[in-house]
């Protein structure tokens, strides 16, 4: 520790400050030490305190540089002349610190000390707080560990039925560690192969009608030791490979103001016990079994049974009958306990009751149990009967008990056959509920579903058919056959279709559209499909399924309305463009015409004539093709000679194709038979697709002649008709590809009226044809229409 | 002497009354039907003005007024583009006309003095064509 000796000039408050400080230091690197003060006043009170204090004063402060080792003087005056003064006259070896620096030290003394204060403070109180830490922790794991290191297996669970102890006894015990228990609400899973509420369980929901229900139930009782706490004893055939017997104490535990927080559950084994006391049992009875082979055919019997006698023992325990029970004959021969298997509870069993010949008790105790006296043996009793404790789900048992008598005809017995039907029981509820299912299915269908019997009478009329037909089920099931609600037409016609193989295989009937006459007699449109019935390939029935069309056929019909809107729609604008044209066209005409009057100018006269017939013609043009595109129409089959028709368009376009320096090539594949086709239809549509060719070789980057558009005619696979015009003209773009057929389209300007193509189309789909292309940009483009083979029938009609 | 003007267009509907308002009204016309036509006669006959029609066979409109503005005997020849692709069909001439004038060197002499739509209207024309020939 290093040692700083401090002399003070100036004894006023100040001074006092310091000294309150360094006395009041704390032990630290740097110790400091008072060793004297200076004032002119000998009565300041730092001199008086000094001098309390045995600490050197004087009125000179000259005197203070003699002190020896002094290290520091603090000068507390405030005068700043007399701090230069000092700096001057001082030795050097001692420190001055003027008022001001005096100040700042003061300053950060006082934090510091603050700060070592807060420290201890800290080191205090979490001294304190870790010592009560530690005392709730040993707390804590002394309870642990008076429950952890128990003999007796135990168990806790907090109020939200978590599993919170699980001691070591109780892994022994249920094989389940706690690893794999705590944290979770499995403290059933070890007892019972299903989930279900523990006694622990029922004490934390502390519901008193369940602890009531459950106290009725489970033989349990209050426990006499600990307060709240309840008891049982029972066997738990899940627990351990032959079951256990346990003794349960079950109690609730609560925090101060007596809430329940959770339940604390002990368990005491005492299947020993029971184990020990069957062997012994087992033993005597060994002997006597075995005395008895003559009963081995019980034993061997197929069916479950056994044997009591006159003392309620069990004297023959079969093997079919361990198997049902899964308890040993071993274990049941020689005690009255026949009812375990069957019973949560010790009960008297009717093999008892005939034995004791209580017929009274048996009708009053197996009122449940649908039973009846044996038909077969003089007064013996069968019953059926389901035993939720026999097996993992319960069994349904049908019982035979019958009394052995001897031959005064006095009871010595009783013998209890078995059969089990519980498959039969599961089956039954499965059907059940399967049927239950479809018939849900079919009442709730939106469909309507009708099903017959092979008389027509109808069966299954669902709710949908209702809907559709008008008619309530009750009014149809059973009082109406099929022909009542179909037309003769339409009945005609699905009967038809069912032994054919229209609208599907034969025997059954797929979308079929038909009208069936409603309640008002009225013809509805549906949807009908159906299949008939067949058992042993003989027809039994049918059962159809109808959808109600009316909604359908009338949204396609607004449909078709709002699509001729549009298309009235497109048509004007695209007329109009045209029509605007043709008009500017007449007025052209009509402009040269006067100018050809007024200058009396007979061949300009001409001129303008016939520029008015041309555009005079040009309407007559787009009417046509609006007509034939805006109507339905069939086309007026003829025989023609596709080449001769053919050469014909070509020839008239010559003129066109010479004008725009393209070459024509023909390409017709002779000896081509006629074929049956719209002579003026085809014949514009070639027009159209050669003039669009020539066209599409006149337009930017096709100079000087060296347009090519090909005509080719054959036909594929000897049938039909096949036209393919090619050029190697422009191409086009994919944009322009996808809009090709949308009506009013056109590349060409105010010289093409956009209806070219669709028109043709339209036409090639008339004659069941298809007009189809392939074009690439700079390329050139080839269209291809194909037109099918028909066949004209004398009257002219198709055949 | 009345200044000579060429009209270029395939349609002979066009050529008979786009002439008939001109010599009307005192201009000299003389006609080609398409693009390489017109070349030729422009070396020839050095017209004051051009008519030229937009799409033509053999040499559309587009090249030829291309040519003859890349040609420094034929570029100071006042072009006016007469024209029915329009609004209506899909194709903006106007702007299309705007933005090559935004572009480049060889663009920018694409650009033609004037332009009209068909139907033309004759009083529309006679204005055009006397402005251009004043100003050339």
């Amino acid at each position: 520790m290093k040692k700083i000796n401090i002399a003070i000039i100036g004894g006023g408050s100040g001074c006092l400050a310091i000294m309150e400080m360094i006395s009041g230091q704390r032990p630290r690197q740097i110790q400091m030490h008072l060793v004297g003060i200076a004032d002119i006043n000998p009565e300041a009170a730092g001199i008086k305190k000094a001098r309390l204090s045995n600490i050197y004063t004087t009125f000179d402060y000259h005197d203070l540089f003699n002190i020896p080792k002094l290290d520091l003087i603090i000068e507390l005056t405030g005068d700043p002349k007399l701090s230069q003064t000092i700096q001057h006259e001082k030795p050097d070896h001692i420190q001055l610190m003027d008022q001001r620096m005096a100040g700042l030290f003061w300053d950060f003394n006082r934090l510091d000390e603050e700060q070592l204060h807060a420290d201890e403070e800290i080191k205090k109180r979490s001294h304190e707080l870790r010592a009560s830490e530690k005392e709730a922790l040993r707390q804590k794991m002394t309870a642990e560990g008076i429950i952890y290191g128990s003999p007796t297996p135990m168990f806790v669970i907090d109020k939200s039925h978590k599993i919170t102890y699980w001691n070591k006894a109780c892994e022994k015990l249920t094989g389940f560690s706690s690893e794999e228990m705590i944290g979770t609400d499995r403290q059933w899973e070890p007892f019972y192969d299903h989930k279900k509420p523990l006694l622990a369980d029922v004490i934390v929901d502390n519901d008193p009608e369940t602890i009531r229900k459950a106290t009725k139930n489970m033989e349990l009782h209050k426990s006499p030791v600990v307060e709240d706490g309840y008891e049982s004893e029972y066997f738990l055939p899940h627990l351990g490979p032959e079951g256990t017997y346990l003794y349960i104490n079950a109690a609730p535990i609560k925090d101060d103001e007596g809430n329940i927080q959770g339940a604390i559950v002990a368990y005491q084994d005492f299947s020993e016990r029971v184990k020990m006391t069957q062997a012994i049992k087992a033993s005597e009875e060994e002997t006597r079994r075995q005395k008895k082979t003559a009963e081995g055919i019980i034993y061997g019997s197929p069916t479950p049974m056994f044997v009591i006698d006159k003392s309620h023992k069990i004297t023959y325990w079969n093997k079919a009958c361990e198997k049902l029970t899964g308890f040993s004959s071993e274990e049941m021969i020689g005690t009255d306990r026949q009812w375990e298997p069957f019973y949560a509870r010790k009960r008297t069993t009717l093999a008892d009751l005939l034995i004791e010949g209580d017929t009274d008790t048996i009708n009053d105790l197996y009122k449940d149990m649908k039973l009846r006296r044996s038909a077969m043996v003089e007064g013996a009793y069968e019953a059926e009967r389901f035993f939720p404790h026999l097996g993992s789900k319960g069994t349904h048992l049908y019982l035979n008990a019958a009394p052995i008598k001897d031959d005064e005809g006095n009871i010595q017995g009783a013998i209890i056959t078995y059969q089990d039907f519980s498959e039969r029981v599961i089956m039954t509820q499965k059907i059940r509920r399967r049927e239950a299912f479809v018939l849900n299915l079919i009442q709730n269908s939106i469909d309507g579903i009708i099903a017959t019997g092979s008389k027509g009478d109808i069966g299954i009329f669902n709710n949908g058919a209702a809907k559709i037909l008008g008619y309530a089920p009750e009014e149809i099931i059973g009082k109406m056959t099929y022909p009542e609600i179909l037309s003769e037409k339409t009945g005609q016609a699905v009967r038809e279709s069912f032994y054919s193989n229209k609208h599907g295989p034969k025997g059954k009937i797929i979308n079929m559209e038909v009208d069936l006459l409603n309640k008002a007699k009225e013809p509805i449109p549906v949807r009908f499909s159906g299949t008939l019935l067949y058992e042993q390939e003989k027809e039994v029935g049918s059962v159809v399924f109808i959808q109600d069309l009316r909604e359908v056929h009338r949204l396609q019909k607004e449909k078709e309305q709002a699509q001729r809107m549009a298309a009235i729609g497109s048509t004007v604008a695209g007329v109009a463009h045209y029509i605007k044209n043709i008009l500017a066209g007449l007025q052209g005409g009509a402009y040269v015409i006067n100018s050809a009057i007024s200058k009396k100018d007979l061949a300009l006269v001409g001129k303008g004539w016939a520029m008015v017939e041309r555009n005079i013609e040009q309407i007559g043009g787009i009417v046509t093709d609006m007509l034939i595109y805006s109507r339905q129409r069939t086309p007026d089959y003829q025989k023609i000679d596709p080449n001769e028709l053919a050469s014909e368009v070509l020839e008239l376009m010559e003129e066109k194709a010479r004008i725009a320096g393209v070459t024509l090539v023909r390409d017709l594949q002779p000896g081509i038979t006629k074929v049956s086709m719209d002579r003026t239809g085809i014949h514009n549509s070639l027009l159209n697709l050669i003039g669009n060719a020539i066209d599409s070789c006149t337009l930017e980057g096709i100079v000087n002649g060296g347009g090519i558009v090909t005509v080719k005619t054959d036909r594929p696979r000897g049938r039909g008709i096949r036209f393919i015009i090619s050029d190697n003209g422009t191409g086009m773009d994919e944009k322009t590809q996808k809009k090709l057929f949308a009506d009013f389209f056109t590349t060409k300007g105010y010289k093409g009226t956009g209806l070219g193509l669709p028109v043709t189309k339209k036409i090639v789909e008339e004659h069941g044809g298809k007009l189809t292309f392939k074009s690439t940009l700079g390329q050139g483009t080839v269209f291809t229409l194909m037109l099918p083979e028909k066949h004209l029938q004398a009257d002219g009609t198709l055949q | 002497m009345p200044e000579k003007i060429l009209i270029v267009d395939d349609d002979p509907d066009i050529v008979l009354f786009l002439s008939t308002v001109l010599k009307d009204n005192g201009y000299r016309t003389i006609e080609a039907t398409n693009g390489q036509e017109g070349l030729e006669i422009v070396r020839i006959e050095h017209p004051d003005l051009i008519l030229l029609d937009l799409m033509m066979p053999k040499k559309s409109g587009i090249s030829l007024l291309s040519d003859l503005k890349n040609d420094p005997d034929s570029k100071k020849i006042p072009i006016i583009m007469v024209t029915g692709v329009s609004g209506e069909t899909g194709h903006d001439l106007a702007s299309f006309f705007k933005g090559s004038s935004t572009g480049d060197q060889d663009s920018k002499a694409m650009i033609p003095e004037g332009y009209l739509e068909k139907p033309v209207d004759p009083e529309k024309l006679l204005g055009m064509v006397k402005k251009l020939l004043q100003s050339a």
